[in-house]
């Protein structure tokens, strides 16, 4: 708020412009004083805290928050404005006059005099109680879901392998060809439903990123074999470029297989038909690089950032 | 899903038997003492963590458990191990032979019968 400077006097001399902004915001907006009065109160925060201004002016504005939210807290929030005076940005669980709780994205803000001493604190603040909700439900769903995923992949992988290993009967050659197929079919849906659960993680803030001794040689080949069908059906020339003795690297093999997989993916698309597409990999200093080119249409400059 | 492991668990010479839900698995191990269990967590009206609560608070069941299952978030793996589960396998990442091979190194010294709910 301190570094707002208004140029034009004819709107800094009309503060009735300012108040009309604030009194119809639709955030809510508490202005406290350093002994925590609240000295104003816009429509949008008596309609997200029940009360009416004139219930809570002169009441304490921390009071107002419900004290729902653990002491460390409240610590850091005081000691942000208070004593660093710098603006506090936080979601806090608070209560309405009706005792309902609901979330509360705020933001508070010290507002110095020329001494720079605090004078009022402006409280801003949006109910984001719905957002939350919609968040939490989004993440249960994709994590519900990828398991039932899961079920029949299960059963596919496990059966598959069975015909492989002969326990209904000798597969011949070309059979199990199909069967191979239908195998690694299905280990890519698994990899799939994994990547969709590790995406659900992060929003649980649990993701975990797995490294193990990687060949990239191996991943991309494998990425470029799921390509094949399209690759023969467009006629595209693959030319592949792998230098020779490459090190294994410690990376996480989905997440890196994930990479190379969109790359590939978009050379193939992007690339029309009879085109080219080279891969190479090739030491340089301690890096692994990985190029994919293709004579496809590009990037658009002003996208290339 | 637990034919195939059945099957499979058979042709390696265990004896194995099977309950399709967690009542069932709760009513086979109150009858008998396995010497090791596989459980799933999903399973209709009693789920996996409570046929392990009772096998391991009630019965206070000595046998190994091990978990096979598509749950597989970090706070199942958690939960199922602190309650008393002995490994936690998420059977779409797991090959079969390596179930079978887990069964194999739990069971080496001991008689073979298996109870199996998946």
């Amino acid at each position: 708020m301190n570094n707002i400077r208004i140029k034009d006097s004819a709107i800094i001399n009309h503060p009735e412009i300012f108040q009309s902004v604030v009194a119809h915001s639709t955030n809510m907006i508490i202005i406290f004083d350093v002994a925590e009065r609240v000295l104003y109160a816009n429509e949008a925060a008596e309609k997200m805290i029940g009360y009416k201004a004139r219930e809570i002016i002169g009441r304490s504005a921390s009071k107002l928050w419900g004290g729902l939210m653990d002491k460390e807290f409240y610590q850091k929030l005081w000691k942000t404005i208070k004593i660093n005076k710098l603006p506090f940005k936080g979601e806090m669980i608070c209560k309405r006059k009706s005792g309902e709780e609901f979330q509360l994205g705020a933001t508070i803000i010290p507002l110095l005099n020329e001494k720079k001493e605090i004078d009022y604190y402006v409280e801003i603040g949006q109910d984001i109680t719905k957002e939350k909700e919609i968040d939490l439900a989004k993440t249960e769903f994709v994590s519900l879901a990828s398991h039932q995923l899961r079920t029949p992949l299960s059963t596919i992988k496990w059966y598959t392998e069975m015909l492989l290993d002969g326990d209904a009967g000798k597969v011949n050659k070309e059979q199990k060809k199909y069967i191979k197929e239908i195998f690694y079919g299905n280990e890519r849906m698994v990899e799939l439903v994994n990547s969709l659960l590790n995406v659900s993680r992060i929003e649980l803030g649990t993701f975990m990123v797995d490294p193990a001794p990687t060949s990239f040689k191996k991943v991309t080949d494998i990425a470029l074999k799921e390509l094949k069908f399209k690759v023969i059906s467009k006629k595209l020339a693959v030319k592949r470029d792998y230098q020779k003795g490459l090190p294994l690297v410690n990376v996480d093999p989905k997440l890196i297989r994930i990479v190379i997989q969109n790359l590939l993916t978009n050379a193939v698309k992007y690339t029309p038909n009879g085109g080219k597409i080279n891969v190479s990999i090739k030491t340089e200093g301690k890096n692994i690089v990985v190029k994919i080119a293709d004579s496809g249409y590009g990037i658009p400059k002003e996208q290339q950032k | 899903m637990a034919f195939a492991l059945q099957n499979k668990l058979k042709v390696a010479g265990f004896n194995v038997d099977h309950a399709e839900n967690g009542e069932n698995a709760i009513l086979l191990a109150s009858k008998k003492d396995y010497d090791l269990i596989l459980l799933d967590l999903m399973m209709p009206r009693i789920n996996g963590f409570e046929v392990l609560q009772y096998l391991k608070k009630e019965k206070k069941s000595k046998a190994p458990i091990i978990i096979l299952s598509n749950l597989g978030q970090e706070e199942d793996v958690q939960k199922a191990l602190k309650m008393g589960a002995s490994d936690f396998y998420i059977k779409t990442n797991t090959p079969i032979f390596k179930v079978v091979d887990k069964v194999l190194s739990y069971l080496k010294k001991t008689n073979k019968k298996i109870n199996s709910s998946l």
